[in-house]
């Protein structure tokens, strides 16, 4: 009896010390409220802060960081040559003010001239041309410097024969000047990419410390230094010289190994924004969150690609039958609660290039496709091959049940691997059936979204494809104006919807969640999977 | 004694020298290029790829890359970095204390809940609260780790608030949860283990004598019961609390912590050589060093036992 | 003294019993295990458990008298049912019935649960008892050896073994599961002997001159039984869960294979939407530990001479 009546106690105890804290917390609210007694959603004076969740990046320096973890936080860090307007996807001024070409081959660019580093450094044409020849120099091992193998002199460098880009002029103080080997009518949208933001020159005496404290140019200047596996703050940098300036007036980025803790936290109020709320959350976000959550469509997308290679999987209208089996939103829905959109095209519906209505064998249709694939002799065994441990398993073997119960196939097996080891496969042509890949816009460019998985011998042509017509069309579509690129862009599309070296699954839809301090309606969420931090709205202190 | 203990610290040297040796050829063996993997959907060049792989020796063979590993330790306490390039001694320093606070604070918990649990039962055995005590232990067993993790994050950080939903931010009060999950196994095993030997050490002829002294039966189980029941108990604390520093990947992915178990997840997936060595090398260290502990105690609490 | 004849070998045992006053004649071992066999009969607890492990067992070896039903009948239209009358435990993430999948699971993870056991059980008692009994150079050896494989976390082991084998079944799985977790049960084997082995009996019978093989056998080996039996029962539940923890990270059985292992690692993300996903295969699982620990204690209780009741 006596210990029932001390765990009793004990419990009391408990519950009032959180009274007591959550008493204090209260009468922090009433306090801001009273300052901005005007309206509910007016944004707190000075923007607030916000606290975000992050994953540990892999690394803090623009040419290295390959990941969302790391560009999340660049991003706000630093500011390129050129911007994005993130409604139309148009390429706006950064850096640069205005920029020119004649042949999409030779681009100038006109910089600012009130630009500097935060570290009171100016940045000049020569900051861009010193800071991406060490981006390329192979010395520097950043993984980012194939993005530049466009540019006259690439190779020279990569082989160690000079260490300058040939193609890389500091016209004058403020004029710089690109020379590509081909000509790429997207080149401006490709530069809004990560691995293009300028550097100091503080940077290059010493990576390693500039990495653990980023200097950038951008809206936010890193506060401290990032500590590992607990968080990023960067504080806004008032000085910023371009147009809008960030809006709360600090950001922290608490990094977390498990996303459905940062879930849970959200929901106690300790974290403000969790970007992306894991699938098996999504059924209870209405009654978790209510109106403090936000979907949105992204560039982020996922296919089965088919091994060409293998015997099986050369007739088309095999791939054709695969592709009509699958019932998309019948998997989306139970899966991933209708948080995916499905594809039908290969360009991500965001973009001013996308188009409607043109795969014809993205639909559903499980007579059909049983009928073509027994006339074309499909195989009836299937192995459907993934990376495990990234949360593939469930819709895979919803496809593999649906492929099994409409193709009449007898068996389907499952291969996961680490990521290394199915990489390792996928170049040695080891996979033996349907595999799941995905690919993310670096950058919002129809260009992107197709040359590099499927034009011959690319290094993300993970499924061997090979098509004259098509890699012309990228190709030509490459020079061309902006407006004649857009419909040579489709053309090479259709090619790839009727040929189906990939079978088109989804566009990933990201469900942000938030907590009462964030304004719902200032989140935007872009191509790449990035919510836009920096257009944030705090109402609460 | 001092001979004992000193010819059982000489023995550490192989063991500590053939585990990382083991631990590195595991890793090692691990089909697939880490530096490949760094880059994800999208490869980096073959120069950077090259050039990379050549950092951190991955051309060489395995014997050659563990010599130059062992050579960096010993010559210049250089343990090697991470594919990101931090150093893994400062990830070690880092992280070591989350995980010893971790498995303390869960060694605590489960040998006071177990010991009272398990004298419990003696005392009222084969009644109401042996049974509800054996089936609890049980069902604490049966529920699997991430099962536990997540009802307590539900029920007393969610629901009730009282702890830490995750992260350490808050000191000490943030590791009980995680604790409790991380000892819910060994709470169980310890109060069966312990019934089972008091139990029979009730039915030895001192205890008999002793009863029949006319002393009282709490302290009988005090007194005499209980000091000879410790001996497998007490190793199998050592035991667990050595393997915990390792074990605790689960929970410490779970509950957020930034200890060495979640680390070492981490770099077995990443292929970093270096790293999980580091890692498990202290591992071994602690392990070794807490066994040796044990034997010795061993000694106090069974004083036939002799060292030789 | 010097006449180590087969009466002189089983004294200590009867020695052991008297002094207890519990046995009142010398026990061959033939008695010994039919005096086990009449305690356990009476014993309810060891009826109740082996009532459930046989029924568990029957689900392992024929799961098609439970259910009729094809467990990979699954159609995503009806995914995520909670339990109602056509569908006992509901329908999974995969819209398969529930019950037809958690009975199907039983077979694998009952066998990986169930080899390991028998294999770490094997490993330890012969390892424990050779190391605890000879003590000196041969215990430094298995000890440091027991050191060395329980220095490499058990999970990265898997982690890595697994991850060069090419298909995963339960052999596979069991393999790797006791490669690396037998020095746990080996070192409280190891302990148990030590103890047993500075008892007065013991000394009593290396004065008689007995054989090593003899005193280990008789009287060592029953005396430190105990504690590692118990372990052992435990230990199957351990290793269902393992099973589990593998899965989750993507190294246990793999797809299509049917296991609670994987039912309750799909179900973990949806502990607090779906529960019911969680519950089934978690009560299965539950109770099959605790048939095994029940029995294990029971048949404990019944060979060990000293807790025999009166």
């Amino acid at each position: 009896m006596s210990i029932s009546k001390n765990f009793t106690r004990a419990g009391v105890v408990l519950a009032a010390s959180a009274l007591v804290l959550t008493a204090c917390g209260g009468n922090g609210d009433n306090g801001g409220d009273a300052g901005t007694a005007e309206g509910e959603s007016a944004a707190v004076a000075g923007g607030g802060t916000i606290s975000v969740y992050n994953c540990e990046p892999q690394h803090l320096v623009p040419g290295n960081s390959t990941e969302v973890c790391g560009s999340k936080v660049l991003q706000q860090l630093f500011t390129g040559l050129v911007e994005l307007d993130y409604d139309t996807y148009e390429v706006i001024p950064g850096v640069a003010e205005s920029w020119d070409t004649e042949d999409s081959q030779t681009w100038t660019f006109t910089l600012g001239e009130d630009w500097a580093f935060q570290n009171g450094e100016e940045i000049t044409a020569q900051t861009f041309v010193d800071t991406f020849n060490w981006v390329v120099n192979p010395e520097n091992t950043q993984q980012s410097a194939n993005f530049f193998d466009n540019v006259v002199g690439y190779d020279a460098v990569i082989n160690e024969e000079t260490d300058e880009l040939e193609g890389l002029r500091a016209v004058d103080e403020y004029t710089l000047e690109i020379e590509l080997a081909e000509p790429f009518a997207p080149f401006p949208q490709m530069l809004t990419y990560t691995a293009f933001y300028p550097m100091p020159s503080e940077a290059f005496e010493d990576i390693e410390a500039f990495e653990q404290a980023p200097i950038g140019n951008g809206r936010y200047q890193i506060d401290g230094s990032w500590e590992h596996d607990v968080q990023i703050a960067a504080d806004r940098w008032e000085d910023f010289p371009g147009e809008n300036p960030g809006l709360p007036e600090r950001i922290e980025w608490r990094i977390y190994s498990d996303i459905d803790t940062a879930y849970m936290d959200v929901q106690a109020g300790n974290l403000d924004i969790l970007d992306q709320t894991p699938p098996n959350r999504l059924t209870q976000i209405e009654a978790d969150f209510g109106e403090n959550s936000a979907t949105f469509d992204t560039g982020s997308f996922t296919y089965l690609g088919l091994p060409l290679y293998q015997e099986d999987f050369q007739d088309e209208d095999v791939r054709h039958a695969l592709s009509m089996a699958i019932d998309r939103q019948a998997v989306i829905d139970a899966i991933f609660d209708g948080a995916q959109t499905p594809a039908t095209n290969i360009i991500p519906p965001m973009l001013p290039e996308a188009q409607d209505g043109i795969c014809e064998w993205c639909e559903y249709n499980p007579e059909e496709a049983a009928d073509l694939y027994e006339a074309a002799g499909g195989p009836s065994e299937l192995t459907v091959w993934f990376n495990s441990g990234a949360g593939h398993d469930q819709w895979v073997e919803a496809v593999a049940n649906q492929w099994r119960q409409n193709l009449g196939i007898e068996e389907v097996k499952f291969e996961s691997l680490e990521f290394a080891q199915y990489l390792e496969l996928h170049d040695n042509e080891e996979i033996t059936g349907p595999f799941r890949l995905g690919w993310t816009l670096s950058y919002p460019s129809a260009q992107y979204a197709m040359e590099p998985i499927y034009t011959t011998g690319q290094s993300s042509n993970y499924t061997g494809f090979s098509n004259e017509e098509f890699d012309a069309l990228i190709e030509e579509a490459n020079a061309a104006d902006p407006e004649t690129s857009i419909e040579l862009y489709q053309q090479a599309e259709e090619i790839l919807l009727n040929e189906m070296p990939v079978l088109p699954m989804w566009f990933s839809n990201y469900t942000t969640v938030h907590s009462d301090r964030i304004d719902n309606g200032s989140l935007l969420m872009d191509q790449g999977t990035f919510l836009r931090l920096e257009q944030i709205v705090v109402t609460e202190d | 004694m001092t001979r004992y203990i000193i010819r059982r610290l000489l023995q550490f040297i192989p063991v500590i020298l053939i585990s990382t040796l083991i631990v590195y050829a595991l890793v090692f063996a691990i089909p697939g290029d880490p530096i490949r993997a760094l880059a994800g959907d999208r490869p980096m060049s073959d120069a950077v790829r090259e050039q990379l792989r050549q950092q951190y020796n991955l051309d060489d063979p395995f014997f050659i890359q563990y010599f130059k590993y062992i050579w960096g330790v010993f010559t210049a306490a250089d343990f090697g970095t991470t594919f990101q390039g931090r150093p893994v001694l400062d990830i070690i320093q880092q992280r070591l204390p989350v995980t010893v606070t971790l498995a303390l604070v869960a060694t605590a918990i489960q040998a006071v809940f177990g010991v009272i649990a398990g004298i419990l039962c003696t005392i009222y055995k084969d009644r109401f609260i042996d049974r509800l005590v054996q089936v609890s232990t049980v069902m604490m067993v049966a529920l699997p780790i991430i099962a536990i993790g997540f009802l307590l994050q539900l029920v007393f950080g969610l629901n009730l608030g009282w702890f830490p939903i995750a992260g350490n931010r808050e000191g000490l009060v943030s590791y009980l949860l995680p604790a409790f999950t991380l000892a819910s196994v060994s709470t169980g095993i310890i109060a069966r283990l312990l019934r089972g030997e008091l139990v029979d050490a009730m039915q030895s002829d001192y205890v008999r004598t002793a009863t029949a002294k006319g002393l009282k039966r709490t302290r009988v189980i005090g007194r005499h019961g209980l000091r000879n029941a410790m001996i497998p108990v007490v190793t199998f604390i050592g035991a667990d609390l050595a393997s915990m520093l390792g074990g605790s990947i689960v929970v410490e992915s779970i509950f957020n912590l930034p200890g060495l178990g979640e680390q070492v997840y981490r770099s077995i997936s990443g292929q970093e050589g270096t790293v999980v060595v580091g890692i498990v090398t202290l591992m071994v260290i602690f392990f070794v060093v807490i066994n040796l502990l044990v034997d010795l105690l061993y000694g106090l609490l069974d004083p036939r036992i002799r060292y030789e | 003294m010097s006449n180590p004849n087969p009466e002189a070998r089983t004294t200590p045992v009867s020695t052991a019993a008297t002094e207890a006053g519990e046995g009142q004649k010398k026990t061959a071992e033939a008695s010994l295990l039919a005096d086990a066999w009449r305690s356990l009969r009476k014993n309810p607890w060891f009826i109740i458990s082996a009532a459930i492990l046989l029924v568990m067992l029957a689900m392992a070896i024929f799961p098609q008298l439970f259910t009729s039903e094809d467990p990979r009948a699954c159609f995503l239209e009806r995914n995520r049912q909670t339990p109602s009358a056509e569908h006992w435990f509901g329908t999974d993430i995969q819209g398969c019935d529930y019950y037809t999948r958690v009975i199907y699971g039983a077979r694998n993870s009952i066998a990986v649960g169930f080899i390991v056991s028998l294999g770490v059980l094997v490993i330890s008692l012969i390892l424990g008892l050779v190391a605890g009994y000879f003590g000196k150079w041969v215990d430094a050896v298995i000890s440091r050896f027991t050191d060395m494989v329980f220095a490499v976390p058990y999970i990265l082991g898997a982690l890595v073994f697994l991850n060069v084998i090419p298909t995963r079944g339960v052999r596979e799985v069991a393999m790797v599961l006791i490669i690396f977790t037998w020095p746990t049960m080996t070192r409280l084997m190891r302990g148990s002997v030590i103890s047993a082995a500075s008892t007065e009996y013991v000394t009593a019978a290396r004065a008689l001159g007995a054989g090593h093989v003899t005193i280990m056998r008789r009287h060592i080996l029953p005396n430190s039984l105990g504690p590692v039996i118990g372990y052992a029962t435990v230990f199957i539940g351990i290793i269902i869960g393992a099973e589990a923890t593998l899965t989750y990270l993507g190294v246990g059985l793999q797809l299509p294979a049917i296991s609670w292992g994987l039912q309750l690692s799909d179900a973990k993300p949806y502990l607090t939407s779906f529960p019911h996903l969680l519950v089934f295969p978690l009560l299965f699982v539950s109770l099959t530990v605790f048939a095994f620990m029940t029995l294990g204690d029971a048949v404990r209780d019944a060979l060990d001479p000293k807790s025999k009741k009166k």
